[in-house]
């Protein structure tokens, strides 16, 4: 098998090395504006420059790989070309539950801007981001009956959250507003 | 002198602070997220009104506890506890997928048990000589050994060594914004004010492993972890078991112990070249990685050995072993200790002390773990849906309690969408972390021996012991090379014939 489960899609592959080249580039050119050391031969910017280096190499191979993937995904798809198959789409298993996923990345990114923020204490706020990723994943997760979690998720999200705050402002005197 | 100090242990406040602190060391190791690094350093206020000796041994209690507690949900949710766990995911967490968790854990605790036994035996007889030794070890030498220890990194991984040598020329990367530790200076910090300190290691280290594996759980929320009973007994090694592994043990604890001893380089180290020479030692390489018993030993083995191998530097140097007796360090200025060689004939009482609390802790661990295993591992049978969301806030505040910034809970968030895309892209995570971890030191190391040798880098090869260092990298990489390239002509050959 040319492409199996384990592996990296090729999109993946391009994406993922061309974004890596640019920052590494970025990182190059960031590095060049570092100061000279008056006494030293290689300096501040010698490893940066070096690792930036190395890992442009790297991301090119990466690329060259998922070109190659690319081909063979084409090979594959027009050998089966009365399936449906035919399509550009990746056969890996790259997300199951992408809109869950993504729904919890937005939610935490949510829960730490308002954290910032300082708009809801953090023995409220706490309790809440618990409640919604709570209520979210057992709706996919399905396992045990509903009232059961719900009393279990109300007390876990509230003693944790009251519970952190507590030891955490007052024993190691942790700012958490 | 150290058998009174064994014995002193046994009064009531000695023993209810190893009580304690091995406790919270392996609860806070065992839950993701949480790290020794983070619970000591989170203690060491704490410990001001404390006696010196009541201090150290609660903190040493707790580092023991801390390294062992994480293979509980390495080996059940693949989530490393603590960075020293890492390795003992790879076999630990397929095994447990077979369906022998309580196997797959009681070989962890007793390797854990095991490898802290004999690294103790070093730390008392033999501290002098090999702290002799590590002293001859210039900045030359210390960034060979750094070179080796990535590029073994990269050679234990089971896919691709470009994407291994990729995600540790990342780590090293990521670490390189902040104070440039030789001249002093702002380096790569983007005009953002946060950054004068760089990326913190905590953060990073509960992103990469924590937020990464939330998200992938999250993805497979409907795969359910079978039911499998985790039996007391099951967790019990026979005599002949541990006949049989005899050398894997010996030979992961005694690299445990010499990899604890080198400066700043810690458990998760030792248990990578472990893991390396144990996998190639095997008859059965190919079982590394899918639920090898000898992986697990000889990671779980090594990372306890390190514990000890690490207060030997501390206490005969001063010189931290890992970044956990880095924070111990700090606990001997704070409470007035100078550390150094001068240690031995001044606080003669403090030595033993930490000498026998590593002893007692270490037997008091094994025991507790054996006790506690089944009930942490509940945590396995509780839904997704009631433990990520509590994993996620405990990796914020995890963060947070760190340095009390908002910037660090951010710098976890970012590193932890970076762990779940490096993985999707086939990037092995450990290299990444050890490249972060090691940059530091490997640079500081580079410049300061380019300096002394006015740019030369003739002396990295004249200098017997950096040379072996490089010759083993060497060595390993070409190796490596070879194995892979000669599975690809083994794979091809087997896909040409299959078309045929």
């Amino acid at each position: 098998m040319i492409q199996n489960e384990k592996k990296s899609t090729y999109q993946m592959d391009i994406i993922f090395s061309v974004i890596l080249f640019i920052v590494c580039l970025f990182i190059f050119k960031e590095s060049t504006l570092l100061p000279k050391s008056t006494y030293e031969i290689v300096g501040t910017s010698f490893l940066p420059k070096v690792l930036s280096i190395f890992l442009c190499i790297c991301a090119v191979i990466v690329f060259i790989e998922g070109l190659k993937k690319r081909s063979a995904q084409l090979r594959i798809d027009r050998a089966k070309e009365s399936k449906e198959s035919s399509s550009l789409k990746p056969k890996g298993d790259f997300v199951k539950r992408p809109k869950l996923a993504f729904l919890v990345v937005l939610i935490t990114f949510t829960y730490i801007s308002i954290m910032s923020l300082r708009i809801i204490r953090y023995y409220m706020l706490t309790p809440l981001f618990i409640l919604i990723l709570g209520f979210l994943m057992f709706r996919r997760e399905k396992k045990g009956k509903w009232i059961n979690f719900l009393i279990v998720l109300f007390i876990n999200a509230f003693a944790l959250g009251i519970g952190v705050y507590y030891i955490f402002t007052k024993i190691f005197i942790i700012d958490l507003f | 002198m150290l058998i009174h100090a064994i014995l002193e242990l046994f009064s009531l406040l000695p023993m209810f602070y190893i009580l304690i602190g091995v406790f919270l060391g392996i609860i806070v190791g065992a839950i993701p997220g949480l790290t020794g690094t983070m619970l000591i350093s989170l203690t060491l206020p704490l410990t001001f009104y404390m006696k010196s000796t009541n201090a150290l041994i609660l903190l040493v209690s707790m580092y023991v506890g801390a390294i062992s507690g994480g293979l509980i949900t390495a080996t059940l949710l693949r989530i490393p506890g603590t960075p020293a766990s890492v390795v003992t995911t790879f076999d630990g967490y397929p095994m447990a997928k077979k369906g022998k968790p309580g196997r797959a854990i009681g070989i962890g605790i007793t390797s854990s048990f095991i490898g802290g036994m004999i690294a103790w035996v070093f730390l008392v007889l033999l501290t002098p000589p090999m702290a002799r030794f590590a002293l001859k070890f210039s900045t030359f030498e210390l960034f060979s050994l750094v070179l080796m220890a990535l590029v073994l990194i990269a050679a234990v991984g089971q896919g691709s060594i470009i994407r291994a040598l990729l995600s540790g020329f990342m780590g090293l990367l990521f670490a390189m914004p902040g104070v440039d530790p030789i001249l002093g200076c702002m380096r790569l910090n983007f005009g953002i004010d946060e950054m004068i300190g760089g990326f913190s290691l905590l953060p990073v280290l509960i992103g990469l492993f924590g937020i990464s594996q939330v998200i992938n759980n999250v993805i497979e929320i409907e795969l359910k972890f079978k039911k499998i009973p985790l039996t007391f007994k099951e967790m019990f090694l026979s005599l002949r078991d541990i006949k049989e592994k005899s050398w894997n043990f010996l030979r992961s604890a005694l690299i445990g112990t010499w990899v604890g001893i080198l400066p700043a380089i810690g458990a998760n180290i030792g248990s990578i070249i472990a893991y390396w020479v144990a996998k190639n030692a095997s008859k059965n390489p190919d079982e590394f990685g899918s639920g090898s018993e000898d992986g697990i030993i000889a990671s779980e083995t090594a990372n306890n050995a390190t514990i000890n191998g690490a207060i030997i530097p501390l206490i005969a140097l001063g010189i931290p072993g890992s970044i956990i007796t880095a924070i111990l360090l700090g606990a001997f200025i704070l409470h007035d200790i100078t550390p150094g060689p001068l240690l031995f004939t001044n606080n003669q009482e403090l030595v033993y002390s930490i000498m026998a609390t590593a002893l007692i802790a270490n037997i008091i661990m094994f025991l507790m773990m054996l006790g506690t295993s089944m009930t942490i591992s509940k945590i396995i049978e509780i839904p997704k849906s009631l433990l990520l969301p509590v994993i996620l806030t405990f990796c914020v505040i995890g963060s947070f309690a760190l340095n009390n910034r908002i910037f660090d809970v951010w710098v976890m968030f970012g590193f932890g969408l970076l762990g779940f895309v490096l993985e999707k892209a086939d990037m092995p995570l450990a290299p990444f972390i050890i490249g972060f971890i090691l940059s530091r030191i490997a640079e500081q190391n580079l410049r300061s021996s380019l300096m002394s040798s006015g740019g030369s880098i003739i002396p990295f090869f004249t200098r017997p012991l950096s040379l072996v260092f490089i010759i083993v990298a060497v060595i390993t990489l070409i190796w490596t090379l070879y194995q892979k390239a000669k599975d690809r002509k083994k794979e091809k050959s087997i896909y040409c014939d299959e078309k045929k």
